[in-house]
């Protein structure tokens, strides 16, 4: 009897500390060559998930044969397990990880993930890995990628010159430096992307500052439209920041059309102020047509604005009908957004 | 007594376990799950969400969403998938309810992912919930994500249904194909099994695109295995376009195997298109194989199809071989309108020679006006 009470109170405590264990998350994953196969089927997703970037941690040469039978050209896993894999690999031999994604049947995908790894890791390296890509369209792809590692790499020296150097029209400077902008703002903040404006090299050519100007103004806007028309403001009437109040405004618009609309009305008189109403009434039409046609008609625009909205309509007259408002609109345009999607 | 006893001390023994493990949870914070999104090597940041998430119940959900939510434009959907897949464990309409609330755009992915978390888990529960919908662009993309889950399941019989279900167009084929060479990862068999097992009443004409993909992806994988599985089908209607899939194909990699096959297939429509696909296939990359093919044949029955592609080829360098291609055809109203194309074609090369030749022709006086009345530019 005696014996009985420390016994039962020991019995008690071994419960209490089974019932604890059990309690606790158990990750540890298998680690044998089958594994990878053996997690990446665990129909537990968020299990097979954990078991896998477990492995994928440690991963090296030896193992690599063994996941790289089950990425398997990415047929039965998800993009993200894709991308993990090529992440781990370019960890230790990032030649090797590119040469293997571009015998891919569609090598843009895993070649994508590995340039954005490579670079986060080693930006020079992966820009002379770039330059040996042969087919020049994937090489185009990948240089977004790369402006996106070579930001997130924390070395940004010369990301800038980079963009410069490329041969592109406008419409892919646009989106290389709002990519650009977008790695900025991520990495640093919003004070990152102002700092990156002021400090634009001196030989660039004026298209590319405006642009710059532009997708930094819109990458402020997407934060907080006020605060990127503070930091605006002492620059308007400057030929840099010329596109800037149309990218803001055309942003600001489906966010708040009504304080869009009084920020633009403050702009100065001219030039300046029908770019950006006409910026911001195209996208509104855009996203929603019912409500920008009828604040058209009533607040009738300057002569210049309807001029470019009715050469705009003509230009996309039949070709497709104007998106219904709702749930199907287009989206708003944040180069975060895509940015994100390739998040390393 | 000692058995009231026993029994009290057992209970008590289970009150401590459960105790033990109520204890025992881990319940992260939003501090933790802050800290395990800002990671930036992408392998940590998904190895730490999981293993915390790994813990989640109803009463963690709102530290975990905060934390998700103050980073929501950076998260990509592949990411938030992950995050779904732990609140799916426990409230997959709930999580889908709110993913579809979220502001701006962010509802796309938020949406997405939500509904391939719990397609995963449940992937008919997940359908009902997106058939609740109204038709619009963001169910369609939701069908496609619910898919791509449904399929992850291995479940591909319930996948085949679903994408039965959808209104035929464009994302519908694609994922047929999907589903094709999903079923030939199985085995050849496997492929002809699920394609005969879809209903001949599927909406859509269903089972039409099942069989024209389930013959492309089998072709491909090895031509006359697809040809000896389709020729037991091809007086069905759903089998319709798919001798001629096969030819082509086939003729790619060997095409007197692959005429052979066609010039044996009943007569009709579907062998002519096939036997014209598979010999302009072979004239596209062995010009000279396939000529000498067919002269060794011209004389037997049942090559006009291929007399006419081969006429049809040789117009443009030289007019009078296709005439005299077409004139080896035996039917009569295909012999004319190859010869007609023939001499189309000549009289915009060479005005004089081929009205000299149409005027002395067997041509009927409207196959000659027809013939000059539009010279073809080449």
């Amino acid at each position: 009897m005696r014996l009985g009470a420390p016994f039962a109170l020991l019995a008690l405590a071994g419960a209490f500390g089974l019932g604890w264990y059990a309690a606790r998350p158990h990750s540890a994953a298998p680690s044998d060559s089958a594994a990878f196969a053996e997690v990446l089927r665990d129909p537990d997703a968020l299990r097979g998930i954990h078991h896998y970037s477990v492995l994928l941690q440690s991963l090296g040469p030896d193992d690599l044969p063994a996941a790289r039978a089950a990425v398997d050209q990415g047929r039965r896993i998800t993009r993200l397990e894709t991308r993990l894999f090529f992440h781990a690999w370019v960890r230790f031999d990032p030649q090797a990880a590119l040469e293997y994604a571009l015998t891919w049947w569609d090598p843009h995908p895993p070649a994508s993930m590995v340039v954005l790894a490579w670079a986060t890791k080693n930006p020079a390296a992966a820009l002379q890995a770039l330059k040996a890509v042969e087919d020049p369209v994937l090489r185009g792809q990948l240089q977004n990628d790369l402006v996106s590692g070579w930001v997130r790499s924390g070395y940004t020296r010369g990301v800038t010159d980079y963009v410069a150097s490329l041969p592109a029209e406008k419409k892919r400077r646009e989106f290389l430096l709002k990519l650009l902008a977008a790695e900025q703002r991520r990495a640093g903040g919003r004070d990152a992307v102002m700092a990156w404006v002021a400090a634009l090299p001196d030989d660039v050519d004026g298209e590319f500052r405006r642009i710059a100007f532009a997708q930094a103004a819109l990458i402020l806007a997407t934060d907080d439209p006020r605060a990127a028309v503070r930091w605006l403001e002492p620059h308007l009437g400057e030929a840099d920041a010329a596109e800037a109040p149309g990218a803001i405004a055309a942003f600001w618009i489906r966010k708040d059309a009504p304080a869009a609309l009084d920020w633009i009305e403050t702009l100065p008189e001219g030039a300046v102020r029908d770019e950006a109403l006409t910026a911001a009434l195209r996208r509104w039409l855009k996203s929603q047509p019912t409500v920008a046609r009828a604040w058209i008609a009533e607040n009738e625009p300057p002569e210049d604005v309807r001029r470019a909205l009715a050469s705009d309509m003509s230009r996309r007259g039949a070709r497709r009908p104007a998106p219904s408002d709702g749930m199907d609109s287009p989206p708003v345009e944040t180069p975060a957004g895509r940015a994100v999607e390739n998040a390393p | 007594m000692k058995l009231g006893r026993a029994l009290l001390f057992a209970l008590a023994l289970l009150a401590a376990g459960a105790a033990g493990y109520l204890a025992g949870r881990p319940r992260a914070s939003a501090a933790d799950y802050r800290a395990a999104l800002a990671e930036t090597d992408v392998l940590e940041r998904v190895q730490r969400m999981s293993g915390l998430l790994l813990s989640l119940d109803e009463a963690g959900l709102p530290a975990a969403l905060e934390a998700v939510e103050e980073r929501r434009v950076w998260l990509s959907e592949q990411e938030l998938r992950v995050f779904m897949h732990a609140w799916v464990r426990f409230d997959a309409e709930g999580a889908f309810e709110h993913a579809l609330g979220w502001p701006d755009r962010h509802f796309r992915k938020a949406s997405a992912a939500a509904i391939y978390a719990w397609g995963i888990r449940d992937p008919e529960a997940a359908r009902r919930s997106v058939e609740s919908l109204g038709r619009s662009g963001a169910r369609e993309r939701l069908e496609k994500t619910l898919f791509e889950a449904w399929l992850r399941t291995g479940d591909k019989r319930g996948a085949t249904g679903f994408v039965a279900s959808l209104s035929d167009g464009n994302e519908r084929q694609k994922q047929t194909v999907v589903l094709a060479h999903a079923y030939l990862a199985d085995g050849r068999e496997a492929l002809q099994r699920w394609a005969e097992s879809v209903s001949d009443d599927a909406p859509g004409r269903y089972k039409r695109t099942v069989f024209q993909q389930a013959a492309i992806a089998l072709a491909q994988d090895d031509p006359a295995a697809a040809a000896a599985w389709i020729t037991n089908h091809l007086d069905r209607s759903y089998s319709k376009g798919t001798a001629r899939i096969i030819a082509r194909i086939w003729a790619q990699r060997d095409a007197p195997a692959a005429l052979t096959w066609v010039g044996a297939l009943s007569p009709g429509r579907e062998r002519d298109t096939a036997l014209a696909r598979a010999f302009d296939r072979w004239l596209a990359h062995d010009p000279r194989a396939a000529q000498a093919w067919l002269e060794e044949r011209q004389t037997a029955e049942g090559w006009d199809a291929a007399l006419a592609a081969m006429a049809r080829a040789t117009a443009g360098e030289s007019p009078p071989a296709a005439i005299a291609w077409a004139q080896r055809i035996r039917d009569p109203l295909l012999r004319e309108r190859s010869l007609v194309d023939a001499a189309r074609t000549w009289l915009h090369a060479d005005p004089r020679a081929a009205e000299r030749w149409l005027s002395e022709s067997e041509l009927s006086e409207d196959a000659r006006a027809l013939a000059r009345r539009a010279p073809r530019a080449r």
